[in-house]
């Protein structure tokens, strides 16, 4: 008898009879399948240069090339102003969205969790601490702020600037977590919790986590989706990650250079794919909150 | 009315409870509604004590307190010797050993990501008792003890594969595994239909005769107080109105409020015959 074992068999129920009810949602499916492309792009991005040294997105130069080219064999969607694959480049961006977008808003989640948690069930003081704390960074223009402290640090790496997305989009989230604890809160589990002797701690993290998680969860879809498109309006204006390529990159690139008018197949691709893979994050959280709404998920409990 | 004995082991000493109402940005002023308005009450070991009165009257604000889940305005609570209110850290912790509650609603009383092993064990858990083989026999000895057999069914189920009844049978194992002292019940029967409140009464009144278990029942259901209690306390508004035995409270009540209660209640008649 090993009661983990139950509580995961529980969780897993309940996620296999939600991804049923997700994977009918034609919103669900479209975002699901457009998601799965663009990890095979990521996943592949490791390819090319091990065919071949001259398709290293950043560092790799057909010799033969040296300016920017057309589709070719060769080259499946053309070559940059060097004469740099831009296939490669592009499956690298995949990779370099993946990383931004999922880790920086994995990390705004659990702070905003967190400290939504914490003011909710704290109240009093610690709420209004915290809850003034997020409206100060809620009003301030994210993209605006993260471009000054960029330009005042210098060139950042690419987890400084994941890391300065995530420290400003925790607010959202932590407002939403805050309100739910707040009526958590007065559930009679929680009063019988603390009747039991349960610390602070115990309840927060054992007895409303679990409650708040799928909330969090729909939030981080739609985190993913701000944090790319904040990514590549950074890297399009100059102030993206300078050892590697991102399709922020790759569009800032094209109009440095000149190319926007004349190089359609190197314009358009970044392009395209910024705006599918945004898109489908935000189609998943939205056939995720379809399952979320309470009125529907009593309708998928019925068992 | 009290009772010769001096085996005390609650005592309520003049305590008020206020709530602020109507507090807005426009008005300054907030306004106080008296929740409880001086009451004392005395509780004997190894009692079921009834606690009736209207809706609103201030029942489970003194189940409340009692628990130590709010504090009073005024007055102190005295319960095993000890004023409860002072208590903190390892003594509050000690206390939280001794008092135990089962709650009316039993959808709301289970957390819904705790299977039945998880919420019974819990209590064993926070305070560090036994391993977790005892903690599974006791937590199994429990759902038998309580009639939900065979254990190993229930103990990997969650609220939601549970009956009403049988959650309330799990609310009231996880009150029972730290062996306490004092039980508040809080309507624990309101949202349940007939048959099933009789077999959770009997399971009261099992745990006060065989396990010695001092109840304060909450309940607005006359009939069931004078099937169950010992003694009374009839609220009304804040204030107790009457207390003492409860058979002649029932049968002989001394004020129109406590036979307005009585006279309201329509099954009173049929199930007290
Ligand atoms: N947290 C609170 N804030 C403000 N007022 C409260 C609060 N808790 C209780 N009250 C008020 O105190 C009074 C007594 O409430 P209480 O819950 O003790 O009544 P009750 O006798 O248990 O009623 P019921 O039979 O409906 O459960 C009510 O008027 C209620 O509105
Ligand atoms: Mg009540």
């Amino acid at each position: 008898m090993a009661p983990e074992n139950s509580q995961n068999a529980y969780q897993m129920e309940g996620l296999s009879r939600n991804w049923a009810l997700f994977i009918r949602n034609p919103i669900g499916k479209t975002g699901v399948i457009l998601l799965i492309i663009f990890g095979l792009m990521a996943v592949g991005s490791f390819l090319p240069p091990q065919i071949d040294t001259m398709y290293h997105p950043m560092t790799g130069v057909d010799p033969l090339i040296a300016n920017s080219s057309p589709p070719s064999w060769k080259h499946w969607l053309g070559t940059d102003y060097m004469g740099r694959d831009l296939f490669s480049q592009l499956l690298t961006g995949a990779r370099i969205a993946f990383i931004v977008g999922i880790t920086s808003a994995f990390i705004s989640i659990v702070f905003g969790t967190i400290i939504g948690m914490l003011a909710g069930y704290g109240g009093k003081i610690l709420d209004s601490v915290l809850m003034r704390l997020a409206d100060m960074i809620m009003v301030m223009p994210t993209l605006l702020v993260v471009l000054l402290l960029s330009s005042l640090l210098g060139q950042l790496n690419i987890w400084a600037i994941v890391l300065l997305i995530a420290l400003f989009r925790w607010p959202g989230v932590a407002r939403v977590i805050r309100s739910q604890t707040l009526s958590l809160k007065e559930r009679p589990f929680i009063d019988l919790a603390k009747i039991a002797g349960a610390s602070h701690f115990r309840i927060i993290f054992r007895h409303i986590a679990p409650n708040v998680l799928p909330m969090a969860l729909l939030f981080m879809t739609f985190r993913v989706t701000s944090a790319i498109i904040i990514e590549a309006v950074l890297a399009f204006l100059g102030f993206g990650d300078p050892s590697t390529v991102s399709w922020g990159m790759m569009l800032q690139w094209v109009w440095k250079t000149g190319h926007m008018f004349q190089a359609p197949y190197w314009l358009i691709p970044p392009g395209v794919c910024i705006s599918l893979i945004t898109l489908s994050f935000y189609m998943i959280g939205r056939a995720m909150e379809e399952i979320l709404d309470p009125r529907l998920r009593k309708e998928g409990k019925v068992d | 009315m009290k009772t010769g004995r001096d085996d005390t082991i609650l005592e309520i000493n003049d305590v008020s409870k206020y709530y602020q109402t109507g507090r807005s940005l426009f008005r300054k002023t907030e306004k106080k509604m008296t929740a409880l308005d001086k009451v004392s009450l005395k509780i004997n070991k190894g009692e079921i004590f009834g606690l009736v009165g209207k809706s609103g009257s201030g029942k489970s604000t003194i189940g409340r307190l009692v628990l130590n889940l709010e504090k009073p305005d005024s007055g102190s609570i005295i319960f095993a010797e000890t004023e409860i209110n002072s208590l903190r850290g390892k003594s509050l912790k000690q206390f939280r050993q001794k008092m135990q509650m089962i709650c009316q609603d039993p959808y709301q009383s289970l957390n819904p990501y705790f299977s039945v092993f998880d919420t019974i064990a819990e209590p064993l858990v926070i305070h560090n008792i036994g391993d977790k083989k005892e903690q599974l026999s006791r937590v199994q000895e429990l759902l038998e003890d309580f009639g939900l057999s065979p254990a190993t069914d229930f103990l990997d189920r969650y609220p939601h594969q549970l009956s009403g009844g049988q959650r309330q049978r799990v609310a009231i194992a996880r009150a029972m595994v730290l062996k306490p002292e004092f039980i508040v019940a809080d309507e624990p029967t309101s949202m349940l239909d007939a048959t099933v409140s009789i077999q959770i009464y009997s399971i009261l009144a099992h745990l006060k005769k065989y396990a010695g278990i001092t109840f304060l029942f909450i309940t607005h259901n006359i009939a069931a107080a004078r099937l169950l209690c010992d003694r009374i306390a009839v609220l009304n508004e804040g204030i107790v109105v009457e207390t003492g035995d409860c058979e002649s409270i029932v049968d002989n009540p001394a004020s129109e409020y406590t036979k307005a209660l009585i006279q309201a209640q329509p099954s009173f008649s049929y199930e007290s015959a």
